[in-house]
């Protein structure tokens, strides 16, 4: 038998009964449409936050408090480590500023409080207390007015984000309005905007921060609470020798306990490919059970296949079929059905990627290897699920089979 | 002229529920190249399970069963499978024929499983000639006539060039007119050299071979 004899069966096979082939499909489309999207959809959300973090710039290191491990798989961060306690204090600043190749640093710290104007609050605002040094860090852009100064310390003012300036003023002019964190009233300096960053998992924390001076930070909360230390290496220098040297240094400071982690952008990209991964293979795994569905119709119907062409396999025996033609001839049947499926539903993911594309903030990623896992996954359940059916009819008796009524 | 098909003692028993039943006891025949045989015999004379056996659709409990001077009784099924496709050609009653594939799809069937190279369309066509069938080659079975049905089923039975034709109750289910066509086609098949064996339990049909065999109980009585 030639090689595409089969095929040419199965497609006529499947052609008479144009209707029932497509339902059965369905839970083939399905499961690999559902599959498809929703890995573009996390490999989007993956390469968004990946470039947010590249965006950071290579150069720059992060002091976090707590002990997060990089390099083991098992122990995976937990939010609260990423959050941390407020372990880091002035006399670290004061250690990192001191050594060689450090160009410039700035504490972070999470002011608790609700930033007000009259009767309206913003509800995205994320208040830190920092200096000046951090719109070279991150790379602001002032809008408006002006970046915290070194003259500011101390003093009542604020330079706003994008996010909780358009909450409080709407396209109204914000410069030299008072606005509430607590009770105290704070004078805006300045707006300012990162452009590029918008997208779905915090692409506008950038946008939504409230900065106030880091000495007025630490009189409104009554005490120096350093959540995060964002350091800028001098270019040149290995950003890797220097994380070093910054984490010896810390440990003399904290008396030799490893309570906060030195994370360089590689580090953090690391950090949250495992996380991203994971969710990719937990997202990967619910949408297969859909697969595992779309299989059991396609077993189901080529039993019943079997059973209305019990006639044909009699007369195709009697004529010199041998058992393993028939098994071929309706495991390639089974195949080409969930391969047809397969392919309907590949196409149709590729529409749903464009329209969520278009509709939604998602950034979906087309990957190849959704593809090829899904065209994978759909042989692999035609063969799977179509070998019972072709069993049972290459064991079929043709005495008996053409008698069949 | 030589035995193309010779049995010894071909015993056929099947048991059900425990119980044995005799369905061919020790059928001793002999066919010759170029013979029309007919199986003649009550229902469960066991002369289609003969004919079933000698089509190497099923294998006798015992005894020998040589086609052209070798043993086939036993043959693995694959083996059995290569010999149905190249040697044997079918008539059934019901006539079988695929009712998704046109006329000439439906002849070629047998090639399917055949090694080697394919007969060209031309061959095919001429094949249809041979049961005046040329016009409808690109019919769907449904489209045809019983009669015409049962002469699509003996250009199948011939595409392999077959050493023997079997057929059972051929015109079982034709009407009078039709019965004469194929009778007609069979008898000059034979005329060419085509061995054709038989069954039936219609005398009128069984005239029409060179010998007749009787059986009853799975004996052959005459």
């Amino acid at each position: 038998m030639r090689i595409w004899e089969p095929f040419k069966i199965a497609l006529i096979a499947i052609l008479a009964n144009k209707l029932r082939s497509l339902l059965t499909m369905l839970g083939v489309i399905i499961g690999v449409l559902s599959v498809i999207s929703l890995i573009s959809i996390a490999q989007g959300v993956k390469a968004d936050i990946e470039r947010q973090i590249t965006d950071l710039g290579s150069n720059l290191l992060f002091v976090v408090p707590g002990k997060i491990d990089t390099s083991s798989a098992q122990q995976q961060a937990s939010p609260s480590q990423l959050i941390g306690g407020t372990i880091l204090t002035e006399k670290d600043l004061e250690t990192i500023s001191k050594i060689e190749g450090v160009k410039t640093l700035t504490p972070i710290m999470l002011v608790p409080g609700v930033l007000k104007s009259g009767e309206k609050i913003s509800k995205r605002a994320i208040l830190i207390g920092t200096t000046p040094a951090m719109a070279e860090l991150t790379n602001f852009q002032i809008s408006k007015g002006r970046f915290l100064r070194e003259e500011d310390k101390g003093k009542e003012v604020v330079a706003l984000g994008k996010v909780p300036k358009e909450e409080l003023f709407g396209e109204e002019e914000a410069i030299a309005k008072k606005v509430l964190i607590g009770k105290k009233e704070f004078e805006v300096i300045g707006v300012f905007e990162k452009p590029g960053t918008s997208n779905i998992l915090g692409g506008e924390e950038f946008q939504s921060f409230v900065t106030i001076p880091f000495e007025t930070a630490k009189n409104l909360v009554g005490s120096a609470q350093i959540h995060r230390i964002l350091i800028k290496v001098n270019d040149g220098k290995d950003i890797k020798e220097v994380a070093k040297v910054i984490k010896e240094k810390l440990l003399e400071n904290h008396g030799g306990e490893e309570d906060f982690s030195v994370l360089s952008q590689e580090d953090l990209l690391n950090l949250l490919g495992k996380i991203l991964n994971l969710m990719t293979l937990m997202i990967t795994a619910i949408a297969s059970i859909s697969l595992l569905v779309g299989g059991i119709g396609i077993m189901n119907i080529m039993l019943v296949s079997v059973t209305e062409r019990t006639r044909e396999i009699g007369l195709r025996k009697a004529v010199g079929a041998t058992a393993s033609a028939i098994l071929w001839q309706f495991l390639i049947e089974a195949i080409v059905l969930t391969l047809l499926g397969g392919l309907l539903g590949s196409a149709l993911s590729f529409v749903a990627i464009k329209i969520i594309d278009l509709k939604t903030p998602l950034n979906p990623v087309f990957t190849l290897w959704a593809l090829g896992l899904a065209s994978g996954v759909c042989i692999g359940v035609g063969i799977l699920f179509g070998l019972l059916p072709a069993l049972r009819a290459a064991r079929l008796d043709p005495i008996k089979a053409l008698r069949y009524e | 002229m030589d035995a193309l098909i010779q049995t010894k003692n071909l015993t056929k028993i099947y048991e059900e529920a425990g119980q044995k039943l005799m369905v061919l006891d020790k059928i001793n025949l002999e066919v010759k190249r170029g013979e029309f045989l007919a199986i003649m015999g009550p229902s469960g004379s066991g002369k289609t399970t003969l004919l079933n056996i000698l089509g190497c659709l099923d294998r006798p409990t015992s005894g020998s069963y040589k086609l052209e001077g070798e043993e086939v009784a036993n043959k693995s099924q694959k083996e059995l499978a290569r010999i149905r496709n190249k040697k044997i050609g079918f008539i059934f009653q019901t006539f079988n024929l695929l009712p998704r594939y046109n006329v000439l799809a439906n002849i070629a069937l047998p090639l399917l499983y055949a090694k080697g190279p394919k007969p060209s369309r031309a061959k095919l066509l001429a094949l249809l000639d041979k049961v005046n069938l040329r016009k409808r080659a690109l019919y769907k079975p449904n489209q045809l006539s019983g009669g015409e049905q049962q002469r699509v089923a003996i250009a199948r039975a011939l595409v392999n060039n077959p050493e023997i034709i079997l057929a059972d109750e051929p015109t079982g289910n034709l009407d009078k007119k039709s019965k004469e066509e194929v009778m007609a086609i069979l008898k000059r098949l034979n005329q060419e050299g085509v061995t054709l064996i038989l069954v039936t339990h219609d005398p009128k049909i069984a005239k029409a071979a060179k010998r007749i065999i009787h059986l009853e109980d799975g004996e052959i009585v005459k």
